[in-house]
Parts: structure tokens; sequence; C-alpha cells
């Protein structure tokens, strides 16, 4: 039998006055406006209940285990610090290190989580981190490159913050200005440079510029910040 | 062919990002709110319904496990609500004026365009098919405007595609009658 209702032919042949047809022709009401109103207030009430404690608990199985366990070492550290060991110094110094790889560990997973928000709030907390492993580094590299997410994208950018002298960085992130159109994600790479940016890298941006490879909406913006910089 | 597909942004929901329901919403809202209307007949009732449903996604959106479409899977959640609330309101079927009187609102909300256009026959139809049982006009509705193909239709029902080509059969024949009877053809039977 065939699966569409439409070229069932033995409903069809029940169907003597047509009706299946000419129900087509019946048109849909519409609702009332308010309904938008109502269930957007819904989502965003959702929204504002979830993030506070949202910032505090992940939301994916793998975020849990990392806070578990961020958990459990924080608990072994408190135990400790109790001890007179002589030894205690380098327990705590390797539980310390093993809490950062967790956060570590933990960050990476959000930046390559499936919601785009979770994505941007890892970017985000990743600009905030005092030391950086260059995993993360490469990490929010990536995300410049490849996320479907503007905004997501300019976060990370604006995450690597003096990263961008690296010269694989560098590299990487010019490639990024070189293939990417979104006026957003290029004026987060040309901040990025302007504030942390080297001599050489200022001049590689201003060479782009002067041949027309930044998007035109952001050509005042340069004009203003570059046109009177010696380079 | 929409760039980011219901099942992909009702996992972002399950993620955390409330915002994309409101993306589904905008696809879907429409088709909801008729299908609640057919059931209800009444146009507020209907929106709290969609609303519930919508509220309802937020909280169950991690349950979705992609076993049939986000549709599919929308509207099944809907039709259990709609079901509910009309399984503790009674007192529809009491009166036969009162239920004419909603049949005859239904038609209204509805038809507005058809009689303006003078599609007399149309509202005769959409008066049929409010006079049938609802799991009947259930079916037609979602087969003829929501779900184009038997294995869909079935996932909403939640039935089997066997079952639901049955079911179908027998309301056409059901609708084939009621439009009959409206427009004073004996019965054949």
């Amino acid at each position: 039998m065939s699966d569409r209702i439409d070229d069932d032919t033995a409903l069809q042949a029940e169907d003597g006055n047509n009706a299946w047809q000419k129900l087509g022709q019946l048109s849909q009401a519409e609702p009332d406006a308010k309904l938008r109103h109502r269930v957007l207030n819904d989502i965003h009430a959702h929204n504002t209940k979830r993030n506070w404690l949202a910032a505090l608990l992940p939301t994916r199985p793998p975020q849990w285990a990392g806070f578990a366990a961020s958990a459990l070492i924080g608990l072994a550290i408190g135990a400790f610090s109790s001890m007179s060991d002589p030894d205690l110094d380098n327990r705590m110094a390797q539980l310390e290190m093993q809490l950062g790889n967790v956060n570590q560990q933990l960050l990476m997973s959000r930046l390559t989580a499936t919601a785009p928000g979770e994505r941007l709030a890892a970017a985000l907390q990743a600009a905030n981190l005092e030391q950086r492993d260059p995993a993360i580094a490469a990490a929010l590299v990536q995300r410049a490159a490849i996320d479907t997410v503007p905004s997501v994208r300019s976060a990370a950018i604006g995450a690597l913050g003096e990263e961008i002298n690296d010269t694989s960085i560098s590299m990487q992130l010019m490639a990024v200005l070189e293939e990417n159109d979104s006026p957003i994600v290029q004026l987060a790479i040309i901040d990025l440079i302007l504030r942390h940016g080297n001599a050489e890298l200022l001049d590689s941006l201003e060479k782009r510029w002067r041949a027309g490879g930044i998007h035109p909406s952001l050509s005042s913006y340069l004009e203003d910040t570059m046109g009177g910089m010696e380079t | 062919m929409q760039a980011v597909s219901d099942e992909q942004l009702i996992q972002w929901v399950a993620d955390g990002d409330a915002s994309c329901l409101g993306t589904l919403f905008e696809r879907h809202h429409k088709g909801l709110y008729n299908y609640a209307l057919q059931l209800t007949r009444n146009g507020a009732q209907s929106e709290d319904l969609v609303q519930e449903l919508f509220l309802r996604l937020l909280k169950k959106a991690a349950s979705f496990r992609g076993e049939s479409s986000f549709k599919s899977w929308a509207f099944h959640i809907l039709r259990n609500l709609a079901f509910d609330q009309l399984r503790q309101v009674q007192s529809r079927k009491t009166d036969t004026d009162a239920e004419d009187v909603l049949e005859q609102e239904l038609v209204d909300l509805r038809s507005a365009e058809q009689s303006a256009a003078g599609q007399q026959e149309v509202q005769l139809l959409a008066r049929s098919l409010a006079r049938l049982p609802l799991d009947q006009q259930d079916i037609i509705w979602l087969g003829r405007f929501e779900f184009p193909d038997y294995q869909s239709l079935a996932s909403a029902l939640g039935c089997t595609p066997a079952t639901a080509r049955v079911r179908m059969h027998r309301a056409i024949k059901a609708l084939n009658s009621a439009f009959d009877h409206f427009n004073g053809v004996p019965s054949h039977v």
C-alpha cells in the first residue's frame, strides 16, 4: 500500500463526495497575536529562572562528571588542609593541579557543546582565565574558524587576548579574517589585533585593509584607528 | 528546506537554550492552534492549550528521543492535553442546541473567507466534519492538514500506520454520510 494518504485509492473510492479534496479549501484560523506574547514570556521566564542555576550546575553528562570530580577534589583539599603532614604542600599542589585539569576539561567540553549559548558562555569564561593551557587556545581558534554562530566566533576571538601574538595562532586568525565575510567576526579580529597585536600584525592588518580585504562597513572604523597610526 | 531542523532545535532547547523554542513556535503554532480549535471548538481554550503545550515542551525537551519527528511528537502531546481537558469538561455533549451553537462558532471561526466567497459547499463540509465523533475529526484533520503520510500520522496518533489507515477510512466514510445528510441525500445504508 502507498504510505501517502493522497495516493490511497481505496480511500478515494470511499470518498463519494470528494470531501478529502474539498477540505483542502477550508481556510485556517489565525490565533490571537497575544498567544505569541504569552509563549515568548513563558520562554523568557524559564530562561531567567534557569540562568542563575545554570551558572552553578552543568547540564550535560560530561559536565556533571567534571562537576562531581571538582567537588570531590574540593572536599579532599578541605580534608588535607586540616592535617599537619609534612607532605601537605605537595599533596595540595597535586590536588590543585588536578582541579585545574578538571576545570579545563569542563571548559573544553562546553566549547564544543551543541547549544550555542553554552559555547558562547564557555568562550566568555575562557577570556577570564588567569592561566591557560595551549589546548584551550587551540580550541578557541577552532571555534573562531568553524563555529556556525557569529557571536560565538567573535567571543572566541576576543578570548584569545595576547595569545594573538603567537605565530601559529595569528596565522590561523588572519586566515579566518580572509575567509570570513561576517563584519562581526572581522571586527572581533581587528579589535583583538588593535588591542594586543604586535607591530607585525598591525602592519599585516593595514595591508589587508588597504587591499580591500576588509568588510566595507568597517572601513571608517579602521580609518579612525589606523589612519592616524604610525606603523 | 529549513536551515536548522526542528529536531536540532528541540535538542538545543534540551541543552539549555530555551530561546530555540521560539523558532519552533513560529514554525508550528498556527497548525497546532487550528488542530486544537477543531477539537475544542473554542478559540481561547485552544490558545491556552497551545501555551500549555509549549510549557510542556520546555520541561520535556530532554525526553525527546527522535523516534518520530518533532512535529509528530508535539501534536501527540497536544492531542493528549486536549483529550484530557475534554474528558474533564463533559458538558459539551449534554445538550444538542449547545452543540449546534459550538459547531456554528467553529465554522464561523474558520470559514469567514469561504462565506464571503459564497463557498457554501465548503462551509457545509466544515459543519459535517464538526458533527463527527472527536476521534474521527481528529484523524481527518491531522491527515488532511498536517501529516501527509500514514507513518507520520500514526506517530502523532500513537498507533501503527495500519491502524491509522483503517481509522482514516472509517472517518472518511462517516464524513461522507454526514455531508449527504446535510445535503438532504438519503442514506444508502
